[in-house]
């Protein structure tokens, strides 16, 4: 069977014997033309994005919370009073920043530049990037078709997202940065499969990696057709798994004959598609592992925790990964030598229905997620300061969705729009980009004491309608990458339906006040 | 080649007017009802964790058809009371147990136990209705876990329909998804003697001047609302998916558009439902000969605490069994329907609403209810009850008011019938959506045999749930043998079997039970009290993180209720081009792979050479605290005992049974001349693996018995077969 995959692992592997794989560094010269070409029409050398997922439904609206007196004090009520592990352990709510502590209270919220925002008291890393410029928050952004409102959702005039409050469909369309159900690929991959030289010039290394296993987000197709998918690594000292007891080099001829009936085997067409494919995962592993390892741990380019005391847990470590992996692929002296690369790292675990809370004191539950995100964030960014990579890597958040404002005794159910973070030297921080809602159930323009637009509306448990589109932040991002408008049209095929002014949304009083943005976030990223 | 073409359509076509239940029963159950080893193989790979010589043979001899009606009889091989045995006996030797006990606990029973298929179908079950030890609430929980592990397994071959309802009142369910002591909505009403003035108590009952309602309040402690979680995924997972189906799984489309099968407003309206339960409270009950007590109320207004632990020299693991038998409900807390909004699901008559309402038409007698009227804030056009009404149009003086503190008994037990039949009715209808029967059908097929089942076999199964010929809907004995015997699961490979898209990936976690089952693999561990592992961990992997360090799967450890992966997933490139899903592959890639291959090394050369690496012969004594591969298994094998002077034949004898074993005939290539090595007709894998053994693979390495050359040998070549693209597929 000739197809492509095929074709593709054979030409990647042209450069390896059987028994000593390494001699791609060969070929190098050539895909640099290639290389040069490409990059000449977009900004900047290097850029990266790194996708943090917060997988479960992140209750964003207790990371950013209203800090004036009196939008706080209508978040107090809508999340059934201040958590008091004492007298109300239903409660959600977190004391406004300077309040004084009460015994069974959370400590009081961290104050944001301007008074009128403040972050979780456990994740106060967040607000110190957010006041030095360097963190932009971006409020009541979720999953849409095209703009909506209670009214046009109730009478079903518009187009609802599928399947709103499901885990899987809402993590799906978040990827796929399109409200397209049935969309196989992420923006992520469709991104890079439009701006990123692709492996075969970067040294065998595809412009999207994962540190969380195979992610949707980073899937892709080429130009040509060709599939992109991510390349899989561990957070382990080297990143990339490699085969035990088959070394290629080893002077053992027994070991060296299984190695070349390994590969044999690896290297076989199958008329099956899943066996093909598994052979080719296999191939691009043999083939990238040992030598990407060697790349990342050769002492030459520097300590491996990058001068950063990185903290004890999941993400970071992912997130260590990360900037490891930018450090060998960001400059024309770096092994890899790639102009765009997308990452993707998960923290899991916030479907929090139940012990969203679970003490005043401890971080626990959402808390514990809250501290392990704001920490680890500090870090890379710390990691990107050490190595001068601030302004070309971007970080940014997204998650399954908020999650409902009131409690369910003591955890929240699904809900919609939600509050997601930028961040990296390229943000134009220390702002809250959006309409960040206000704080009461059941918000509804044009019902008896009517919001104004700004207020945001939501469903009665605090289900937000967003005001932006997932869209929109993606582009925002894909645009910082160098992608073209046109090559935006296409990745995002819905993002004209939030223009202003265009077609049945002309009608401001019909529009929804999210409309005002363009194709992207305007002053969120820089050129 | 054009015979072949036309056997397939042809046996298709006989099948859908054969109907389902007949399928088998006559002309095409003697053509595959005694197949070859390399077809009884290929069929014992997709009905137990792995094909043995001995089952292979037993097939031959007695047939298919056989062999899946004496597993439906074997009686269930279960966790929990080994589990409860091994906390005693741990305890007591100053250990404790978890759930790595637990997981060892089901490598062995998947690897040895007789019921195979029982077990196969519940380890499928489980990737259905999946309640994970990954939750903080369960995590510390193994005789928990054992204990769901058991209710897959018993319920295997039993009704869908009650696993459903064992599943939805287990203690470990509801932990997993959050509707443990799930409380109804309740807004306190304030009254007054009239429309102004100071709020009176709405109980007050004066005649004079009857309160009325002027207000509502939420209670102290604020707004407590049903939690969505299992309402959500019971219908979106377990039963009814999220978009209607034809009974070959193809969306019903109206213009053109895909159809929900639920609203938001019937998860809310379910949620409800699904209020009121909590831990049962049983007494003091006797587990493993030892009494664990525990104190009750008689009829509780509030919910009974969490069941104790029986602390045996200092350590706790021993539980009471209220912590994993089903709950019961505290009539207090659940939801009696009060609000005029029914709970429906698509295509069923407007007539029998669900749940909390299932009774208001024609069960005035325990319509439950309170004084303090109440309403889901979220369910437009429900109206408000007046003080003098606890159901619409039903008056409070006529009703039990089963908010109460002072039933009696008798009144406590209908309202707890009035719960249980809430959550009966709701399951009911679940159940008998036309949906469910194609989305279990599905996921078995998917499981067991095929990723990418056409639609006329979904249909065919499907068909059985609806109805497995005697008119019982849901019999999931008639569901596996419909999967399993459907002939686009049993068409030999030779007759089309090998078509693209055939079969499915193999889940990583059954490569190692696997190799340890069909090549005899055994524990070394001799502890009288039953305990054996099998696992050697290495690398990445420690005890209590194998196997999902390498193979992204445990055992009742999925990641989310999603399981281990999508059902839908579509590689990207070749596999999605031909629009085939891949479920598997959503956890096979760069990283995986290897980390496979390596812990597969690991478990194959456990014990052979000084540092398990398979350099040497086996260690004596064997390990004792993990599997190894006795000698006499491997030189059993076909070719499998001639030292350092095997012959080609012998070399084509030991890669054909691996072949058998391992890939049930379907690797590729052929070995058409023992003479040469390397000529032309030796071919594909079957080729590449002759070529290596002929051309020598590991050499004496001075060993001082000839023969453990050989046993290398066959050591190698089965980490070969196991890691490579071709077993990854099952045919």
């Amino acid at each position: 069977m000739t197809n492509r995959t095929d074709s593709r692992r054979r030409f990647l592997q042209a450069g390896c014997s059987l028994l000593a794989c390494g001699g791609v560094s060969a070929l190098l010269p050539q895909f640099n033309l290639i290389g040069s070409a490409l990059a000449g029409s977009l900004p900047g050398g290097y850029r990266a994005l790194v996708c943090i997922y917060l997988g479960g439904g992140n209750d964003s609206w207790n990371l950013l919370l209203p800090n004036s007196a009196e939008e706080h004090a209508l978040y107090v009520t809508a999340r059934n009073g201040l958590y008091n592990a004492l007298n109300n352990r239903g409660g959600l709510a977190v004391p406004r920043a300077g309040s004084a502590s009460v015994d069974g209270q959370l400590p009081a919220a961290v104050a944001l530049n301007g008074g009128q925002f403040a972050v979780n008291p456990f994740a106060p890393e967040l607000a110190t990037l957010y006041n030095q410029n360097r963190l932009a928050f971006v409020a009541n952004v979720g999953t849409l078709v095209e703009p909506i409102t209670r009214a046009t959702y109730s009478d079903r005039s518009r187009l609802r997202p599928p399947q709103l409050f499901s885990h899987n469909d809402q993590t799906r369309l978040w990827h796929a940065g399109t409200s397209a159900s049935n969309s196989q690929s992420g923006w992520g991959g469709q991104l890079a499969a439009t701006v990123a030289l692709p492996g075969a010039s970067t040294a065998g290394v595809p412009p999207v990696i994962s540190i969380s296993g195979q992610s949707r987000y980073l899937l892709g197709t080429l130009p040509g057709g060709q599939p992109l998918s991510p390349l899989v690594l561990s957070t382990s000292n080297r990143p990339a798994t490699e085969l035990g007891n088959y070394s290629g080099t080893n002077a053992n001829q027994f070991h060296a004959a299984r190695r070349a009936a390994l590969e044999e085997l690896v290297n076989a067409a199958s008329p099956h598609p899943f066996t093909q494919e598994y052979g080719d995962i296999m191939g691009r592993s043999l083939d990238l592992s040992v030598r990407l390892n060697n790349y990342i741990s050769d002492p030459a380019v520097g300590d491996a925790d990058l001068g950063v005391a990185w903290p004890d847990s999941g993400l970071a470590r992912q997130l260590r990964t990360v900037a490891r992996m930018i450090r060998i692929s960001r400059g024309s002296g770096s092994a890899i030598n790639a102009n765009r690369q997308v990452f993707f790292v998960n923290q899991g675990g916030y479907d929090t229905h139940d012990d969203q809370i679970s003490s005043a004191t401890e971080a626990l539950g959402h808390h514990r997620l809250l501290q392990q995100l704001s920490q680890a964030v500090a870090a890379f960014n710390q990691a990107m300061d050490n190595i001068s990579a601030q302004d070309d890597v971007t970080a940014f958040s997204m998650s399954d969705f908020a999650r409902t404002i009131n409690s369910n005794g003591s955890g929240t159910d699904h809900a919609w729009g939600s509050v997601q973070f930028v961040t990296g030297g390229a943000v134009n921080g220390g702002t809250v980009y959006g309409r960040y809602p206000r704080m009461s159930l059941d918000n509804q323009l044009g019902a008896s004491g009517a919001v104004a637009p700004e207020q945001g509306e939501c469903f009665s448990r605090g289900q937000f309608l967003p005001t932006i589109a997932v869209d929109q932040y993606a582009a925002t991002m894909a645009q910082w990458m160098g992608v073209d408008t046109s090559a935006l049209a296409t990745i995002f095929p819905n993002l004209d339906n939030f223009r202003a002014g265009i077609g049945v949304y002309a009608n401001a009083a019909a529009t929804p006040p999210f409309a005002y943005f363009d194709h992207r976030i305007p002053g969120l990223l820089g050129a | 080649m054009t015979s072949r073409l036309l056997l397939a359509p042809l046996l298709l076509l006989l099948c859908s007017a054969a109907g389902a239940q007949s399928l088998f029963s006559d002309s095409f159950e003697p053509m595959f009802d005694r197949p070859d080893d390399a077809e009884a193989a290929r069929f014992l790979n997709t009905a137990s964790f792995g094909a043995t010589r001995q089952e292979i043979n037993r097939i031959r001899a007695t047939g298919v058809y056989s062999w899946i009606h004496r597993q439906f009889a074997l009686p269930p091989t279960l966790a929990r009371p080994f589990m409860e045995s091994l906390a005693v006996s741990e305890n007591l030797a100053g250990r404790s147990i978890g759930q790595t006990q637990r997981v060892q606990r089901w490598v062995d029973t998947a690897v040895t136990a007789p019921d195979q298929l029982r077990q196969r179908v519940a380890f499928a079950l489980g990737q259905l209705i999946v309640v994970s030890d990954r939750a903080d609430s369960l995590s510390g929980e193994a005789i928990m876990m054992a204990e769901w592990n058991d209710l897959l397994v018993r319920n295997a071959f039993g009704n869908y329909r009650t696993l459903l309802g064992q599943a939805s009142r287990s203690p470990m369910m509801a932990n997993y998804l959050t509707y443990l002591r799930n409380r109804k909505f309740e807004l306190t009403p304030q009254c007054a003697r009239n429309t102004v003035g100071t709020p009176v108590s709405c109980t007050s009952s004066s005649a004079a001047q009857p309160p009325v309602i002027v207000a509502y309040q939420l209670p102290s402690g604020g707004a407590r609302v049903p939690d969505e979680n299992y309402a959500r995924e019971l219908m979106q997972l377990f039963t009814i998916g999220l978009i209607e189906r034809n009974l070959d799984f193809s969306p019903i489309l109206v213009d053109g558009q895909p159809v929900s099968t639920y609203t938001q407003e019937m998860i809310v309206t379910l949620a409800r439902v699904l209020t009121g339960f909590a831990y049962s409270c049983s007494g003091d009950r006797q587990v493993q000969g030892r009494t664990i007590s525990r104190t009750c109320a008689v009829n509780p207004t509030s919910f009974p605490g969490t069941p104790g632990r029986l602390v045996i020299n200092g350590r706790s693991d021993l539980v009471h069994p209220d912590l994993y038998e089903p709950m019961t409900c505290v009539p207090r807390f659940h939801d009696t329907g009060r609000d005029r909004v029914g709970f429906q699901l698509p295509g069923m008559e407007a007539s029998a609403p669900v749940g909390a309402q299932i009774q208001l038409g024609a069960g005035e007698t325990i319509p439950g209810g309170t004084p303090a009227a109440s309403k889901p804030l979220e369910l437009a056009g429900s109206v408000m009850l007046t003080l003098a009404e606890v159901s619409p149009g039903l008056a409070r003086t006529d009703a039990l008011n089963c908010d109460s503190g002072t039933l009696t008994t008798a009144q406590y037990a209908q309202c707890r019938q009035y719960c249980d039949n809430s959550l009966d009715a709701a399951l009911d209808l679940l159940f008998a959506e036309p949906n469910t029967a194609v989305m279990v059908s599905r996921h078995l097929i998917q499981r067991l045999v095929s990723s990418n089942p056409s639609p006329q076999y979904i249909e065919r199964v499907a068909q059985v749930f609806v109805d497995n010929g005697a008119g019982v809907r849901g019999d999931l004995k008639a569901v596996v043998y419909a999967v399993l015997q459907d002939v686009e699961a049993r068409r030999p490979l030779a007759q089309g079997g090998f078509a693209i898209g055939s079969g499915r990936t193999v889940e990583p976690l059954l490569k190692p039970l696997q190799l340890w089952r069909s090549i005899g693999a055994v524990s070394g561990d001799t502890d009288a009290n039953g305990y054996r592992r099998w696992a050697r961990t290495t690398g990445p992997c420690s005890p209590g993180n194998w196997p999902q360090c390498a193979y992204q799967q445990r055992p009742l450890g999925a990641e989310s209720v999603f399981n281990f992966f999508e059902p839908d997933y579509a590689q990207p490139g070749a596999i999605s081009d031909l629009d085939l899903v891949s479920p598997e592959f959503q956890i096979i890639n760069e990283n995986t792979t290897m980390l496979v291959a390596n812990d597969l090394y690991a478990q194959i050369c456990s014990g052979w050479g000084s540092s398990n690496n398979c350099h040497g012969a086996l260690v004596s004594p064997v390990p004792g605290d993990r599997a190894h591969f006795p000698a006499q298994a491997l030189d059993a094998l076909p070719g499998g005992n001639c030292g350092t002077s095997c012959s080609a034949a012998q070399d084509a004898a030991l890669i054909g049974e691996l072949d058998i074993l391992l890939l049930g005939g379907s690797m590729s290539g052929a070995i058409g001349n023992l003479a040469d090595p390397g000529a032309a007709a030796n071919h594909g894998m079957r080729g590449t693996l002759f070529r290596l053994l002929r051309e020598g693979i590991s050499g004496s390495m001075g060993q001082a018995e000839a023969q453990d050359a050989r046993r290398r040998e066959i050591l190698y070549l089965l980490h070969l077969i196991a890691v490579s693209p071709e077993f990854n597929t099952r045919r």
